[in-house]
């Protein structure tokens, strides 16, 4: 068995298409055997589609798929494929994918490019691409944990590569990358430009008004009389 | 000895005087009148600006000020923000039109918040759930602007530390890329 298997959504809420993109991205990288990636276009080899929506075209779906899941309820009495109860979680979409691919069997799929979100370890930083949040997250992302907050607050400033996210949020590895696969889910990351661009953006750039000079120390400092 | 400054912003209400005195060393210094705009039903408002105080070990100092919240006043906002570290704009969830009052801010600071850090603070979202806090982020992006979005309760002092947290974070950020 070679390359990857698809699978997509259809007819999802934003909220709950992103969920989904981001634990695939989470069991590819922390399952072992797992054979799935996300993908936003047909033809898929899975595909997850919103119970309730009885207006998605039963025959498209069967073109565009070899195998179904309807979340929460079939889409029809006759619905052929299986079903996935909400809310959805991991283990509910892994037993799932499981299932399908042991019932495709053998196949061959032309492999997908993985992309590169988090780069392998003994990369050079200068080397490991930087990323920046694209707008705020939504609530449901953030549960109102204080890591998570901190973490999308830094990338809302500037782009930052995952050495530069672990030292400003003095926060381990695993955390990190597993709150950037998340913001990836939810396709609210952009890739920043190289250092050469960065440099010729910022010179073109109108100048803003003057900030005070700040020290590094004064940030502890406040953080230590506050309690923080 | 250097001195900084934090500002808080918002609309009539929105808990400006509330957060400054969660955290400020000294009683802060609130120079209110009695409030005589009927569309709100606040007994006092802040007329010249709210005041606190912070001391840092070596003797420096971060003033917190609270601007007034009317947009009648914009012009002491832009004379306040010059040289602070952050600014904290704090919305009310009850009022009838949070998103519109935040245009204001958003449009009042729309110089310094090239480059200032600022984070929203959303008050009272338990009993008032819209406009959701996806909504004001949704503000900010046709502003084109990425900034944090809070639900908190300004009578809570951690949250009004969490605010101050988040501004510090941004700092930091700045600091990482100016070095």
């Amino acid at each position: 068995m070679s390359g990857l298997l698809r699978v997509g959504v259809l007819g999802l809420a934003e909220s709950e298409a992103g969920l989904v993109r981001a634990l695939i991205k989470l069991m590819e990288q922390n399952v072992n055997g797992f054979r799935w990636a996300f993908s936003s276009q047909p033809p898929y080899d899975a595909l997850l589609v919103d119970g309730p929506r009885t207006d998605l075209p039963q025959d498209l779906l069967r073109q565009a798929s070899r195998a179904w899941a309807s979340l929460g309820q079939p889409v029809t009495a006759q619905w052929p494929g299986d079903v996935v109860q909400r809310p959805i979680n991991m283990l509910k979409l892994q037993q799932w994918l499981s299932g399908v691919q042991e019932a495709l069997g053998n196949f061959e799929t032309e492999p997908m490019p993985l992309e590169p979100l988090a780069p392998a370890q003994d990369s050079a930083p200068s080397t490991q691409p930087r990323f920046q949040l694209k707008r705020w997250p939504p609530a449901e992302l953030l549960h109102g944990d204080k890591h998570r907050i901190r973490l999308a607050t830094l990338m809302s400033r500037r782009a930052l590569n995952l050495g530069e996210l672990m030292s400003l949020s003095r926060l381990p590895e695993e955390r990190c990358v597993t709150f950037l696969h998340l913001l990836h889910g939810f396709d609210l990351l952009v890739q920043a430009p190289s250092a050469a661009d960065s440099r010729h953006e910022q010179a073109a750039a109108p100048t803003a008004p003057a900030r005070p000079r700040v020290e590094r120390g004064l940030i502890q400092r406040l953080r230590d009389r506050l309690g923080l | 000895m250097h001195e900084y400054k934090i500002l808080f912003t918002g609309a009539m209400g929105a808990g400006k005087t509330t957060a400054i005195a969660a955290v400020s060393e000294v009683p802060p210094v609130v120079t209110d009148v009695l409030n005589n705009d009927v569309s709100n039903a606040k007994a006092t408002t802040t007329v010249g600006l709210d005041y606190g105080l912070l001391t840092l070990e070596g003797g420096d100092r971060v003033r917190l000020f609270g601007t007034p919240g009317q947009a009648r006043f914009d012009f002491l906002w832009r004379i306040l923000v010059r040289n602070s570290l952050g600014l904290v704009i704090l919305s009310d969830n009850s009022q009838a039109d949070p998103l519109a009052h935040l245009e204001i801010y958003l449009q009042g600071f729309r110089d310094e918040l090239a480059s200032l850090p600022c984070v929203i603070g959303v008050g009272r979202t338990e009993a008032h759930g819209s406009p959701r806090l996806d909504e004001y982020a949704e503000v900010l992006a046709r502003h084109g602007l990425v900034l944090p979005v809070l639900a908190v309760d300004v009578r809570q002092r951690d949250d009004v530390l969490l605010l101050i947290d988040t501004l510090l974070a941004q700092v930091e950020a700045q600091l990482e890329g100016d070095a």
